[in-house]
């Protein structure tokens, strides 16, 4: 009897290069109208703020076309079934970011556009170099280390550099970048390829506690040491969105491989007590919940970026006033943290909506890229790769608007910040890889969409 | 350059920004929504034909009732049997079909195979009322009748073939 079963990877069959063409053609279409849309803001900002169309929009449309073609070309040359969608959101993300920073500052501009070449170079390396997500389940433990290194190395004595009272920043020479950036997608593999592994032995309980049967905790040893680790690390750096950060995708990782509720309860009851602990123990966390209860305390000291950035928000009202008509300088770090504040000024109360319904979606694509991976690594990296996108806009937005204490996190794509930029852009491009092989895989093609 | 003007262009780039999120919503809503999961179930010779069609021209000359052939035309015999098609290594092994097997890794089952893309205890396969129903019972990698997702309980057919992870079993 021949052997003609269903998964059969040597030839695409005929409705998975269907599925990449319609795919690929949503994109390119998406992708030009993301292209208008950023080159309508960049000529608006540039009219409301000289009265005039800005003199470089030829060579900047340029740009943007170079980047969207060369960054499409590469998703349908190697990575053709892929997700349509998280390209161009991620370039109106950043186009918008690109437009509100060269209106804040053009020195930084220039530098952005460099970071977005790099990003999107970087983008099309990582998904010719990773064809096959499972080779990174093969390497998960290198990753696990890889990530804790990272993260230790701005506390080296000559490369690591203080900046704003956060130790986050390595510098080799000219060039400086924030290595935990990328502790956190070596992170998220680590996390997944270690915890599909245990996946059967979490979710039984063998363990007896007293009253309790919990897994036996031998099985966490690994993940909690990386976890701990990286924990420890980024509070001794004073980076506590990082640390916030690392925590969630642990969480969210361990509780979609093992579909217990119990164990995002008892984390959220830990870090409960981890919170009152670094409150009670670290003046810097102090600081940031007593000016997030009542900045008003000092309104020109500790207080003041959160303030203006609230009279920001207020002045925008529902629509803005407008793109380039704001207030420049008005708050300290404006095209890092405070980005959203800008956007909600110039833009209003529909523009920070825009901002979170791009995140939305970017979400909800990520999540469906994860449900449609029948391989369980791909769904939990996916998973992973998309709560990290989610949590860190979340993070910030809310930091911004004082919904949590401020913690300094770069908004993805919109913030200024070349190691943020560049490697968002290296998980986008795992996310489409996954997204592809799910597609190509699949008994049923249609099924994996 | 009037205020007014400005502030015209200012909601035209808002509308256009919130334009782009429906051209989004409208690409998810064409590969999810409810036209193509309509179009999706009966379809499902469609995209699983691609699949099975060849198999079944390998086997013309075998036997007709193994043809594939959904409830339009009934077959007088009944299913009895699971004959094994991949992996190729087990190819051609029966096993009667009784009121419940269970198919999986662990040594309890019914049918083990120890392969890589089979869970422990991935499927039931029953009979009931002379019918054949297969359940996926959570497994990791899902099971599969003719190349559509197996839910619930779905009713498996004389000449079907329900796939295990990368095991394939037909029913004969």
């Amino acid at each position: 009897m021949t052997a003609t079963a269903p998964p059969s990877p040597a030839a695409p069959r005929p409705n998975v290069q269907a599925i990449g063409t319609r795919r690929r053609t949503t994109e390119l279409g998406l992708l030009v109208l993301s292209a208008i849309t950023i080159l309508g803001a960049y000529a608006l900002a540039s009219l409301g703020r000289n009265a005039s169309l800005p003199a470089d929009i030829l060579p900047f449309l340029g740009v943007i076309l170079v980047l969207l073609i060369a960054a499409h070309l590469a998703v349908r040359r190697w990575a053709r079934c892929s997700d349509a969608l998280l390209l161009p959101i991620v370039a109106l993300l950043n186009g918008l970011g690109f437009v509100f920073i060269a209106r804040l500052d053009e020195q930084l501009a220039g530098l952005q556009a460099t970071w977005t070449g790099v990003g999107i170079a970087a983008f099309i390396v990582t998904l010719v170099v990773v064809r096959d997500v499972r080779v990174l389940q093969r390497y998960r433990y290198t990753f696990g280390l890889l990530g804790v290194v990272l993260l230790l190395l701005p506390l080296l004595p000559v490369f690591g550099q203080n900046i704003n009272g956060a130790r986050i920043w390595v510098a080799f020479g000219p060039v400086s970048f924030q290595p935990g950036e990328f502790a956190k997608i070596a992170l998220a593999i680590f996390f997944a390829g270690y915890l599909v592994e245990r996946r059967e032995i979490l979710g039984v309980a063998t363990f007896r506690v007293g009253p309790f049967t919990t897994p036996d905790p031998r099985q966490f040893a690994p993940v909690l040491v990386a976890w701990g680790i990286s924990l420890l690390v980024v509070i001794f750096q004073r980076d506590l969105g990082s640390a916030l950060l690392f925590f969630l995708l642990f969480l969210v990782t361990l509780w979609v491989a093992t579909g217990r509720v119990v164990y995002v309860v008892i984390g959220f009851l830990l870090f409960g007590v981890g919170a009152f602990v670094s409150w009670t123990q670290f003046s810097h966390v102090q600081d940031r919940v007593s000016i997030w209860l009542d900045p008003w305390a000092d309104p020109s000291g500790s207080g003041y970026q959160v303030i203006q950035a609230a009279y920001a928000l207020a002045w925008g009202g529902t629509s803005g006033v407008g793109p380039g008509l704001g207030i420049v300088d008005r708050i300290p770090f404006d095209e890092t943290d405070f980005i959203v504040a800008i956007i909600g000024e110039e833009l209003g109360l529909l523009g920070t909506t825009a901002v979170l319904v791009a995140f939305l979606l970017l979400a909800g694509s990520g999540l469906r890229i994860a449900k449609g991976a029948g391989a369980t690594f791909g769904t939990l990296l996916a998973v992973g790769l998309t709560s990290l996108i989610a949590f860190q806009a979340f993070i910030i937005m809310a930091g911004v608007t004082r919904l949590l204490p401020l913690t300094g996190v770069t908004l993805p794509f919109v913030s200024y910040g070349g190691s943020s930029l560049v490697s968002n852009y290296v998980l986008i491009a795992l996310l489409l890889r996954i997204s592809d092989q799910s597609v190509r895989r699949a008994p049923d093609p249609l099924a994996a969409l | 350059m009037p205020e007014q003007l400005l502030t015209v262009l200012k909601l035209c780039l808002l509308a256009l920004v919130y334009l782009f999120f429906l051209r989004v919503l409208r690409a998810v809503w064409a590969e999810v929504g409810p036209l193509r999961a309509a179009a999706g179930q009966p379809a499902r010779p469609a995209p699983g034909a691609a699949v099975p069609e060849p198999a079944t021209g390998g086997r013309k000359g075998r036997s007709g009732r193994a043809a594939r052939s959904r409830s339009s035309r009934r077959q007088p015999s009944v299913p009895s049997r699971l004959v094994t098609v991949e992996p190729a290594a087990r190819a051609g092994t029966e096993a009667a079909l009784g009121p419940e097997l269970t198919v999986g890794r662990a040594a309890g089952c019914s049918l083990v195979f120890d392969e890589r893309f089979v869970s422990q205890v991935h499927c039931r396969i029953f009979v009931r009322d002379g019918s054949v129903f297969v359940e996926d019972l959570g497994s990791t990698n899902g099971t599969w009748v003719n190349g559509a997702r197996v839910v619930g309980q779905m009713p498996a057919r004389l000449g079907d073939r329900i796939q295990v992870g990368n095991v394939v079993l037909e029913v004969r």
